[in-house]
């Protein structure tokens, strides 16, 4: 199945929505000059991955790789060229994250977070039926992972750490098992 | 680089037709990993595509260093191995002996150090380390897969245990004891509970 074109003037709208995104963000942490935007490196990996959705869309599937290919080796980000995420993406720092599925608008990835296929049930984390689904406004904290074929609403907060493996509506709290706090008999 | 020479009599992996033998296990693991992959055939054309992916040149560049470590030459092994690092974000260090077969679906951030047989699969993040900061410890205290063994991704196997056949490890876990054959290691990572969410301003940044 070829997926439906998307437009240069869309891909160039979405980035303009993760550049803005991405500099409210680091506005509220540190500031940030406008000019040196363009090279951080979550914008990078956010750029080269819209050209090779871009270039996938448009049924140019080598030039979609390679750029896949540039993205993977500059800033060590593995975001499949199928992949629809919406605007507003801000991917924290992109080195270890592997990112495969569908996303709404505002997705929020922190370090080392993934989305894709599950492990143990099959081998495949290609395209097709077996990936996640996200909705808008989704965070996904650090280690975290949305693993398989499951549905995540609006608004959902991923917390860090676990993996999730079932469908989450919207607006709901995820809580993954909690850390023990042991007192220590040596420390006075 | 004072680390003593050790012999890998497990796969050969001396001769540098080793390479070449273990590669091409290596294309048809990544060919025959899914059915998208198995639909496009086994045809020159696609082998030379999953060559060209960084799943493939990473494992390349690691079974060269290896090699290289084998027969003694150890300062260019190690380079080979951080040239590795710097490029595909994978540290596998050159002593570290993977068997043919083996499947990388996202080599950055993978450490792999310790010895494994035919078959593995490093999902992402997946961490095998001895239990020391150095990677560069002898082999005896790093962890030891057996064939056809999966790791899922952010797990970690930990120190000189032994890991059997057959073994899947799930996604975000400590293994840190010995796993006999054909076990699926689950974690509590996996549990997770629901509630709705108190009135007021979504979590959102």
């Amino acid at each position: 199945m070829t997926p439906a074109r998307l437009s240069w003037s869309e891909t160039f709208a979405r980035l303009r929505a993760d550049r803005r995104r991405l500099a409210a963000l680091l506005d509220s942490q540190q500031g940030c000059q406008p000019g040196t935007l363009l090279f951080h490196p979550s914008f990078v990996c956010v750029f080269l991955y819209r050209i090779s959705h871009q270039f996938f869309r448009a049924g140019h599937r080598y030039l979609a790789r390679v750029v896949w290919h540039l993205n993977s080796l500059l800033t060590g980000a593995d975001i499949a060229a199928p992949a629809d995420l919406g605007e507003g993406l801000v991917i924290m720092s992109p080195p270890g994250t592997a990112i495969m599925g569908t996303a709404g608008r505002n997705l929020t990835v922190m370090p080392c977070a993934g989305l894709g296929g599950e492990v143990g049930r099959r081998e495949d984390i290609g395209a097709g039926p077996g990936l996640p689904v996200l909705g808008d406004d989704v965070i996904l904290e650090p280690h975290c992972g949305v693993l398989g074929p499951v549905k995540v609403g609006h608004r959902v907060r991923v917390p860090a750490g676990i993996g999730l493996t079932q469908d989450v509506p919207d607006d709901m709290l995820v809580e993954g098992p909690r850390p023990r706090f042991l007192h220590r008999r040596d420390v006075p | 680089m004072s680390a003593p020479r050790r012999r890998c009599i497990a796969f050969g992996h001396r001769a540098l037709a080793s390479i070449q033998r273990d590669v091409s296990e290596d294309i048809l693991r990544y060919l025959n990993k899914s059915p998208e992959n198995q639909a496009a055939g086994d045809t020159l054309k696609t082998r030379l595509g999953a060559f060209l992916t960084p799943q493939l040149q990473c494992l390349l560049l690691h079974r060269i260093a290896h090699c290289l470590f084998v027969k003694g030459w150890t300062r260019l092994a190690v380079f080979i191995s951080r040239l590795n690092l710097l490029v595909h974000k994978v540290s596998i260090p050159p002593h570290s002996c993977i068997g043919p077969g083996c499947l990388l679906p996202h080599p950055a951030g993978v450490t792999f150090c310790g010895a494994a047989g035919r078959g593995l699969t490093l999902y992402s993040l997946a961490v095998c380390c001895p239990l020391e900061a150095s990677l560069d410890g002898p082999l005896e205290t790093a962890p030891r897969l057996g064939d056809r063994v999966t790791v899922g991704a952010h797990a970690v196997v930990l120190g000189p245990i032994t890991v059997g056949d057959d073994v899947r490890i799930a996604f975000s876990l400590r293994v840190d004891r010995d796993a006999p054959p054909g076990v699926l290691v689950v974690s509590r990572a996996l549990r997770v509970t629901m509630r709705s969410r108190p009135a007021g301003p979504p979590a959102c940044s």
